[in-house]
């Protein structure tokens, strides 16, 4: 699978990081699977833009998520 | 040999009428065809004819210098120009010159000169290597199982067709059948060619005939003669390629009666040599086959060695030699895509279009952008982990091949020459597709996808279990070859094949599923999965009538017919097991409103998962179907630990029958090509030591009886080697169990130190 040997690549760059660190990486290229689908379907010749297009949506679903339940809490808290 | 029957051949000028049953090459020059007639007698036809073979070239004169070259010698040969469509996308036939020889030795020595006069390459040679037995089947426009009546005149026959190819309603002959089992006295762990014949059994449908002599030379004289006296069509075997007809043929030399071993119609001996068989590389797999064991005249069927009448049974062997072309006997041996080719090359013949013997259909040139488009599978929606309820499915039927049927693709329209300007295009990639014929492809698939929507009705609605069956088998052999044909579009053997085509149905079909997407979207409906050609999708309280509703908006809008596959009460998508939370394709299960259970690539389904893991994990999923909704399968969580904790106990009192701890696995490799010493490679190794003839493809069973063994040779035991006694690894196989378990809970308990934890009452082992 291309995605997991262009993941391979990045072998440097997870060694040099910290564990927690590890982890945060783990979970952007989670996100790259996840979307393995569409990325193949965007058919770009450079792998990694289908991928930080991947982590881009996932942030972008998170970003919107923490703002609805901002918007919520906001609700809640707000004196009415 | 006393009371041996003689086969009965037709004198000349007689007519017969019967169903052509087996056919095969005889002496030079001659195909004998056995035909099987209504009162139950079968016939030996003699039919003098020989292959035919033809030669193209750029120019006429090229073509007239070759027969100078040739042997003038051999009156057998003749030599005659002809005029016939060279390759598929001709508009115009071309001169060639057609050569026809009095056998297939022949036939294949004067095509080898001609491809070495011409430097290999000035001359294109065609139909040089298709089966004589098919050519002959073309040639004379019948087909095996057909109805005919055949005149005898002098040394020819002529056929008169009194059936059609098309018929889906046709009677078939009975067909007696026996199936031959052989007890032998075994010596050693497992037989061999030394250890006597201790008793035969004939099982026929009405009798059991028990040959057990205790002169083995009687028993195999008393095998040839109940054979011919009872005179079966078919004789079933287990193991009759790869060792039961070699093994009786030897303990007749033995016994001085080889030449009087004779259980074929055609009076041919058994050799007493096996034939090697050979292994094979498909889809990631290596697989191994046997030689063949032919008895002529009858149709041997080895239960071990002809997969596919596994899958579909006489009716479906009998169908596939029909409507392909191809000889019983062949079509219960080959792969399905061989006898997808066999009706590719009669659809040929029967268009007058030459069949290429040294294929060379080169891809169109693309550049790597143009590749990166183009060379792509199927679509995919990725599941979305966890448990759903009320998720209904709907799948397109025989979607790719209706693709090509619809959209005519086929090797010779994708990108053909006539049309530049059509108006059907590929999608992504707008490849023109012809508009002026219809291809090859498409043109076989029509009759094959008509008769099975045909048997897939009729099996609904038969009215008895025998009937039932009958169109059940029909229906899965075409399942099974239309899920070929596509892929076969881009198989670098195939004769009709070419890789646009086959990028051609892919994106037809990406399309197909995106569009099928939007509709259910904008109806509402959220798509949970989507593989391919089918969909799971669910919407708040929908009913079947939604589902059902969606499915009929979605055929007449992609002029494709989508079938709803029912609504799931709740249905469970697995996550990988490397990383966890990313969704995997093919890994789910669920239950239907109707209780009926789905379950895809889990240890149940898998072929190498020992009986007891099978049970428990069965059991496991039985109990959680019990729930109507993913709140109530989360109560029943709890019940599955004691259905684990029952089967492991029975391991750890050893209460388990060794048989429910075997595991089958495919050899990758031959035994002594393995450099690791994993658990098969082992058991194949103490096989092989064994004297057994042990290949990649092949498949061994063993159980684990100490995974841990710093001797690798007592780490597992084969089989065939088990005895009583041996005392299996218990934790081993409660470790399977455990990771079964795991795997279709694993949305719902992570980690499967968590599950061991939550069996608060497990057993210390």
């Amino acid at each position: 699978m291309i995605l997991e040997k262009e993941i391979e690549k990045w072998e440097g760059f997870v060694k040099a990081l910290r564990v927690d660190d590890k982890a945060a990486f783990e979970e952007l290229m989670n996100a790259c699977r996840r979307h393995a689908s569409a990325a193949g379907a965007a058919t770009r010749p450079v792998v990694t833009e289908a991928m930080f297009m991947s982590i881009l949506l996932c942030h972008q679903k998170a970003l919107e998520e923490i703002e609805a339940t901002l918007e919520r809490l906001k609700a809640i808290l707000q004196p009415k | 040999m006393k009371g041996l029957r003689q086969s009965y051949s037709p004198n000349s000028s007689e007519t017969v009428r019967g169903w052509i049953f087996d056919l095969y090459s005889g002496k030079t020059g001659e195909m004998v065809v056995w035909v099987k007639t209504e009162e139950g007698q079968c016939l030996r036809l003699v039919d003098k004819w020989g292959p035919s073979f033809y030669v193209s070239a750029l120019s006429e004169d090229d073509l007239t210098r070759l027969i100078w070259y040739l042997p003038r010698d051999d009156s057998a040969v003749k030599y005659e120009f002809t005029e016939k469509f060279v390759r598929l996308q001709d508009n115009e036939r071309s001169k060639v010159l057609k050569i026809t020889t009095p056998d297939i030795t022949n036939l294949r020595s004067l095509a080898n000169n001609i491809w070495r006069l011409g430097g290999y390459g000035k001359y294109r040679l065609w139909n040089v290597d298709i089966p004589p037995s098919q050519m002959y089947l073309y040639d004379k426009d019948v087909f095996p199982m057909a109805y005919v009546e055949a005149t005898i005149i002098d040394k020819d026959v002529s056929w008169k067709l009194i059936d059609s190819v098309e018929s889906v309603e046709y009677p078939v002959p009975p067909l007696k059948t026996a199936r031959l089992e052989v007890n032998i006295e075994t010596r050693g762990p497992v037989p061999n060619f030394e250890d006597p014949i201790t008793k035969i059994l004939l099982k026929f449908n009405d009798e059991t005939i028990t040959i057990d002599s205790s002169e083995e030379r009687d028993n195999l004289l008393r095998l040839t003669e109940t054979i011919h006296e009872k005179d079966p069509d078919i004789i079933l075997t287990d193991g009759g390629d790869s060792f039961l007809f070699t093994y009786l043929a030897r303990r007749a030399l033995k016994n001085d009666v080889l030449s009087e071993l004779i259980l074929s119609r055609d009076r041919t001996n058994i050799l007493p040599v096996s034939r090697e068989g050979n292994s094979y590389f498909s889809y990631g797999r290596v697989y191994y086959h046997s030689a063949p064991q032919r008895l002529l005249g009858r149709l041997h069927i080895d239960a071990e060695n002809s997969g596919l009448y596994a899958h579909y049974g006489l009716e479906g062997l009998i169908e596939v030699a029909r409507t392909c072309h191809i000889p019983l006997f062949r079509a219960s041996r080959v792969s399905i895509g061989t006898c997808m080719t066999a009706i590719q090359l009669y659809q040929a013949t029967k268009d007058e279009v030459l069949i290429p013997w040294k294929k060379s259909e080169p891809e169109n040139f693309k550049s790597a952008m143009d590749l990166l488009i183009a060379d792509r599978g199927g679509f995919y929606f990725v599941p979305k982990v966890g448990i759903h309820d009320n998720v209904g499915e709907i799948d397109f039927s025989s979607m790719y091949p209706m693709l090509m049927l619809k959209k005519n693709i086929s090797p010779e329209t994708v990108g053909c020459e006539c049309c530049p300007d059509s108006a059907n295009r590929v999608p992504e990639l707008d490849y023109n597709i012809c508009e002026k014929r219809v291809g090859i492809v498409p043109k076989v698939l029509d009759l094959m996808l008509k008769k099975r929507m045909y048997y897939k009705e009729m099996e609904k609605a038969a009215g008895s279990p025998e009937e039932r069956m009958k169109y059940e088998q029909r229906e899965a052999a075409y399942k099974i070859i239309l899920c070929t044909c596509f892929g076969y579009l881009g198989y670098r053997n195939a004769r009709f094949g070419k890789v646009d085509a086959h990028i051609a149905a892919c994106a037809f079909a990406r399309k197909t599923l995106l569009d099928t997407a939007k509709i259910a979207e904008t109806c509402g409906f959220e798509i949970v999965h989507g593989i391919v050609d089918s969909l799971y999708l669910k919407k708040e309280d929908a009913k079947d009538q939604d589902f059902i509703e969606l499915s009929k908006e979605i055929t007449e809008k992609t002029e494709l017919r989508i079938s709803y596959e029912g609504r799931y009460r709740w249905i469970v998508f697995l996550p990988s097991k490397t990383h966890f939370g990313v969704p995997v394709l093919n890994r789910f299960y669920g239950v239907f409103q109707d209780g009926k259970i789905k379950v895809r690539g889990i240890e149940l389904r898998r072929g190498d998962t020992p009986n007891i893991v099978c049970r428990c994990q069965d059991e496991v999923i039985r109990d959680l179907a019990k729930a109507q909704n993913s709140k109530e399968f989360l109560q029943r969580i709890p019940n599955t630990f004691s259905i684990l904790r029952k089967h492991t106990n029975m391991i750890l009192d050893k209460s388990v029958n060794l048989n429910d701890l075997v595991i089958e696995k495919q050899l990758s490799k031959n035994p002594d090509q393995y450099i690791s010493n994993v658990h098969q490679a082992i058991a194949a190794k103490q096989l092989s030591n064994q004297g057994l003839e042990v290949r990649a493809g092949q498949t061994v069973k063993y159980i684990i009886l100490d995974a841990d063994n710093k001797r690798p040779e007592r780490r597992v035991a084969a089989k065939q080697l088990m005895k009583p006694t041996f005392l299996y690894d218990s934790e081993e196989y409660i470790n399977l169990l455990e990771d079964a378990l795991h795997n279709i809970l694993s949305p719902f308990i992570p980690e499967k130190r968590n599950l061991t934890e939550l069996q608060t009452r497990r057993v210390n082992y």
